[in-house]
């Protein structure tokens, strides 16, 4: 180990060595646009450094379930919207088919379009996204209803559970975001028969009684197809409501990433300016430094004895 | 007075500057010497009595030492300091710098993928592409806890391996004080080599570690470590050793030992050992990094994090159920590590081997079918209620490790830096009381040469005059 010879030239290296540090820190700084690239450049700064990296990932994240969910909701308003389009036709259809006027020959025809539309909606409430079927709430790797002709509804419901499933927005309110297949197509009364409003319901009844040229059975479906209509509108409402809170908080979640951002950029982000004139002061004063050095004698007394 | 004494003073004044210009000759050649302090000849004039025949004269009488010992003690005391800042500072920079605080690498990029994996499962709870996401995301977090927990180990390791090095680089150092002090005995007066040689290995020494040293009467210095354990007493030296294998274990029979120092009779004096390069690389292995990793007394803030996040999570999951579905089994452990030592949670954490994607339960204990997933995901966040590790959140936690890295790393270099500012002040006041100036002994050269040159001039002239009176009497 050598020690220094000289005091003096221990200090003058020590200031070199002050200024270099400087001149390397702000170096780092403009090079990288960061002031905090580690613990030691300020420690107090890095409990907020990674918990905003943290909340900026799970902002991230949650933008990203938001799109996935913004799709499904989509598909299930697509899907209801169609179902509300086909109780229209099936109750244009009861309206044609009923009175004296209808003959049975045209109840048959018109059955088969009813059990046309009927296929149709039990194939909407079969919708998938992403491989879940998005109306069999928390049962979603199975289709909710199938045509069953043997049943007296005409199908037979395969998944029962409700949709728990919710999504948090970035203040963590949570969000639900399905309704089920039963609740939208197969309301129920508390003793379990068919409420007013039951699609299955209303379609089966209809298509029983053109099948069976009931006429009074065709007249009276007419109201419950209405209820049925209804009862789907008011369902649609709920995706309606669901997709303008999920786009409010996809906005939210987007006004809190620019914010969030902004104060890591606050925290963590270099003055490059700043830096860049520190970066000028030092590399001067590390210049004047040496050339006030150099040009100290180096001579002693003894090179001007001869 | 007669001629014949006139001569001899001549001759003798001739002697005196001779050994003068020769003091000057050895302070210009160890003008760079480390530990050397300037000498003068101390100049004695003679006796003169005409009437009595006393010729006068000068004489020289011994050497004059410029060396100040509390000068010396001061930078003895300020490198010591410093020896203790440069070791914090290396050691603590490399603890630092395991610790990524971009967020793009390291243990809190694994933290952050490991939550977005849980929030993105909570989306589409049966998914199986996302229970692998959220297997493969733990199985990263658990790669870098290891990972960062087997750097910190190859440090411990490193910081070993310095401190028995400086262990033998005190007791090399020693060696020359005890061989000083064997050559001091045999001079009845000091030596200015020798002594030059002891002062160099002292302030080496004071880099090293902190120390008392006593001049005793005989010339010989006693040096005795930190607390007074002796480390050379007269021509006797005792050796200290430096030892990992084997640590205090009241708490934890299978911790990892600390650092210590044992003195010459094997009794341990780590404590004593407060300052220098030792003191820095002790500090920082036995408290900054065992805060870290753990040891006898602690378990470390890693282990701490790693078990308490392992433990929350698998809490989390075996309270739910793999799927809403009714009788649905309840869910796994995600992850596992050995519970029977506390200082290893870190070291061996691992996803659990035997868990398949089927055995993940997003359900809660309430049925709701994502209720386990949400929770797992709001863990980032730092007001959530659940898994708080000492009152923060787990970001928190390991933010609360890295910053600790970082004050200990900051404060050192900022210490170094302040340091060697005040070491070097009191070098240079030492160097202005003690320091060969070759300007100065350009100087006294010059004056020594005239006075030989003049002196010689009168010995000639006493020569003549000496021939003179021979000439008369033939």
């Amino acid at each position: 180990m050598l020690l220094p010879l000289k005091g003096t030239t221990d200090k003058y290296l020590a200031d070199l060595s002050r200024v270099q540090a400087t001149m390397d820190v702000a170096q780092r700084q403009v090079s990288s646009g960061l002031r905090v690239q580690r613990a030691s450049d300020d420690p107090a700064a890095v409990n907020e450094i990674l918990q905003l990296q943290a909340d900026i990932a799970a902002n991230r994240q949650t933008q990203a379930n938001f799109d996935q969910i913004t799709t499904e909701i989509g598909s299930a308003d697509g899907g209801l919207q169609s179902v509300i389009q086909l109780m229209d036709r099936a109750v244009a259809l009861a309206t044609q088919a009923g009175g004296p006027a209808a003959t049975a020959q045209q109840r048959t025809a018109m059955a088969e379009e009813v059990s046309g539309l009927q296929q149709q909606i039990v194939g909407i409430s079969q919708f998938t996204v992403n491989g879940r079927y998005i109306f069999s709430g928390d049962q979603d790797s199975k289709p909710a209803y199938v045509l069953d002709a043997a049943q007296p509804n005409g199908v037979r419901q395969m998944a029962a559970a409700a949709s728990t499933r919710v999504i948090r927005d970035i203040n963590g309110t949570s969000i639900s975001v399905a309704k089920t297949a039963t609740e939208i197509f197969d309301a129920r009364n508390p003793d379990g028969a068919p409420a007013a409003g039951n699609v299955f319901a209303a379609l089966g009844n209809l298509l029983t009684a053109l099948k069976s040229n009931n006429d009074a059975g065709v007249q009276s479906s007419v109201t419950a197809l209405k209820s049925a209509g209804d009862h789907v509108n008011l369902q649609l409402e709920f995706y309606g409501e669901t997709s303008t809170r999920v786009i409010q908080a996809q906005n939210l979640a987007k006004k809190f990433l620019v914010d969030q951002k902004t104060d890591l950029s606050n925290t963590r982000d270099a003055d490059i300016t700043a830096a860049a004139i520190q970066l000028s002061q030092a590399r001067m004063q590390q210049e004047a430094s040496l050339t006030s050095q150099a040009k100290i004698s180096k001579l002693s007394l003894f090179d001007y004895l001869a | 007075m007669n001629l014949l004494a006139s001569l001899r003073s001549s001759g003798n004044a001739l002697a005196a500057f001779q050994d003068a210009l020769g003091t000057v000759q050895n302070n210009i050649s160890n003008s760079s010497t480390p530990g050397y302090a300037k000498q003068r000849v101390n100049l004695e004039a003679q006796p003169f009595d005409v009437a009595g025949g006393l010729a006068g004269g000068v004489a020289a009488r011994g050497l004059d030492n410029s060396r100040n010992e509390f000068a010396d003690e001061e930078v003895r005391r300020q490198v010591n300091t410093l020896g203790r800042f440069e070791a914090q500072s290396e050691a603590a920079s490399g603890i630092e710098k395991l610790f990524d605080v971009s967020g793009t690498t390291g243990l809190p990029a694994a933290l952050n993928q490991l939550f977005s994996s849980f929030s993105a499962w909570s989306v589409n709870p049966r998914s199986t592409s996302a229970r692998q996401a959220v297997l493969d995301s733990a199985g990263q977090f658990a790669d870098q806890v290891r990972g960062l927990a087997g750097s910190l180990k190859r440090v411990s390791q490193n910081l070993d391996r310095q401190i028995a090095s400086t262990t033998e680089q005190i007791n090399s150092l020693a060696t020359r004080v005890q061989h000083y002090n064997v050559e001091r005995r045999k001079l009845t007066q000091p030596d200015p080599g020798l002594d030059a040689q002891v002062h160099s290995a002292l302030e080496q020494l004071a880099q090293l570690a902190d120390y008392t040293a006593v001049k005793q009467n005989d010339g010989t210095i006693t040096v005795l470590a930190g607390g007074g354990s002796p480390l050379v007493i007269g021509e006797n030296q005792y050796f200290i050793s430096a030892d990992v294998s084997s640590g205090g274990t009241p708490g934890n029979a299978l911790a990892p030992p600390s650092a210590r120092i044992l003195d010459w009779q094997g009794r341990e004096i780590t404590e004593q050992i407060t300052g220098g390069r030792l003191g820095g690389l002790l500090d920082v292995r036995n408290r900054v990094l065992a805060s870290i990793t753990g040891d006898a007394q602690q378990c470390g803030t890693l282990n701490r994090l790693a078990q308490g996040l392992a433990d929350t999570v698998n809490q989390i999951f075996q309270s739910g159920t793999v799927s809403p579905d009714a009788g649905a089994a309840s869910g796994a452990a995600l992850f596992v590590y050995d519970a029977s030592d506390p200082t290893a949670a870190a070291g061996n954490l691992r996803v659990n081997p035997n868990l398949t994607t089927a055995q993940l339960a997003p359900v809660d204990s309430a049925g709701n079918a994502n209720g386990n997933a949400i929770l797992l995901a709001s863990l980032s966040n730092a007001n959530t209620a659940a898994g708080k590790i000492d009152g923060l959140g787990p970001v928190a936690f390991l933010s609360q490790i890295a910053a600790f890295a970082g004050r200990e790393s900051a404060a050192a270099a900022d210490g170094e830096q302040s340091q060697q500012q005040v070491a070097a002040q009191a070098r240079t006041l030492r160097d202005q009381v003690s320091g060969v100036s070759l300007d100065e002994q350009a100087i006294s050269l010059i004056q020594f040469q005239r006075s030989y040159q003049a002196t010689a001039r009168v010995l000639t002239v006493l020569s003549d005059l000496t021939q003179t009176t021979i000439d008369l009497i033939k």
